[in-house]
């Protein structure tokens, strides 16, 4: 049997998958209010369209990085075919520990760059 | 508020349910359905904002959206079907170039029999040479075998990425070299057995020692190995990748 993955055997993530994942740490959410979510973060310069979204969605859950927690009800009370999802304790690990690992990345690129001759990588 | 066009609205959700068939049957089962239902609330939001115009344009980059996104999924389940066999050296070349040489048995099989074979021979090498342009131009990354995906930072060629070989998972990184005032030309691969629980460096900054779990192999030249990127992944070339680990006897 496979032991459970570590946060830093999931990095780094691709976009979609980040972009789902800080999405979600409000709190549970259905497809569109990701896709929303997303696009309302980025001002709308981000636009999920549903084939990235659910491909990624379809990773995440396979990855236990998110967890289904039933369906929502839409205006009018019907039960719609809206699952929602929402960030699992493994997911928040991965996503503090990709966030951490940007941050390094971008403190080390400014760190290189102040080294850096004018020109351009040695 | 502009009254909802029933017509524009229809015609968008219906040609969206044909295009869900792009993907597989049982992807499409799990969640076709709500695509198709988070699809029909995006319709409504473009059509109270930019009327049927809008509505046709989310058409047109969803469409594209599907031909992104179906392909990986494809080569999940071709991969998956093929895991195992013995033809699957073939079956990766095959994949990978089957359009284009199917095109040009097609033409050849035309020259001496009917029209159909020609035209349907060059329609073949017609799609195989756009999406080779397109491919060229980083705007799609179609699924081939003879690449692998590999994690990286994304620069070119990558600082450091890792990579799943057979039952392990390599781990290549470029040192820093004071005498270049740079970066090494050569990676130091590092390599451990797959599903081991433990840390994975596949960082864009390389280690500062071998981390635990992990055992050294040797090193490969920078310039050995053939790096394709593309908007949303970064791969190296099956073929380069395999060449310069035998080289240096891994």
């Amino acid at each position: 049997m496979d032991s459970p993955r570590t946060p830093g055997s999931f990095l780094p993530l691709p976009d979609a998958e980040l972009e789902i994942l800080i999405a979600l740490a409000d709190g549970e959410a259905h497809g569109y209010a990701i896709m929303r979510a997303v696009a309302e973060r980025t001002e709308g310069r981000r636009r999920l369209g549903p084939g990235t979204l659910y491909t990624a969605l379809k990773r995440l859950l396979a990855a236990r990085l998110i967890e289904e927690v039933g369906a929502s009800r839409d205006a009018g009370g019907e039960e719609a075919r809206r699952r929602l999802y929402r960030l699992s304790h493994l997911g928040s690990r991965v996503l503090e520990a990709e966030l951490d690992r940007l941050s390094a990345l971008v403190r080390h690129g400014r760190r290189r760059l102040q080294l850096l001759p004018a020109g351009g990588r040695s | 508020m502009r009254q909802a066009s029933p017509a524009a609205l229809r015609l968008s959700v219906w040609a969206y349910a044909h295009l869900l068939r792009a993907y597989p049957a049982s992807f499409r089962a799990e969640f076709g359905g709500e695509m198709a239902l988070l699809f029909s609330d995006c319709c409504r939001d473009e059509w109270r904002s930019a009327g049927a115009a809008g509505v046709f344009c989310l058409l047109a980059r969803v469409a594209l959206d599907t031909l992104v996104s179906a392909p990986p999924l494809w080569a999940e389940r071709l991969e998956e079907t093929m895991k195992g066999h013995s033809a699957a050296r073939w079956g990766f070349w095959l994949a990978d170039h089957g359009l284009a040489m199917g095109g040009l048995a097609l033409l050849a099989v035309g020259a001496a029999t009917s029209w159909w074979a020609i035209s349907l021979g060059s329609a073949a090498l017609a799609i195989a040479f756009f999406a080779w342009v397109a491919e060229a131009d980083g705007l799609l990354a179609l699924p081939r075998l003879g690449r692998v995906a590999i994690r990286t930072s994304g620069l070119e060629p990558p600082l450091s990425f890792s990579v799943r070989r057979g039952e392990r998972v390599l781990f290549f990184f470029c040192e820093e070299d004071p005498e270049r005032r740079g970066w090494s030309d050569v990676y130091t691969v590092l390599d451990r057995p797959k599903g081991t629980d433990g840390f994975e460096p596949c960082s864009a900054l390389p280690p500062a020692a071998t981390p635990s779990g992990w055992s050294l192999r040797g090193r490969v030249p920078v310039d050995d190995l053939r790096f394709e990127s593309h908007d949303r992944s970064t791969y190296v070339t099956r073929g380069s990748l395999e060449r310069s680990l035998s080289a240096a006897g891994m």
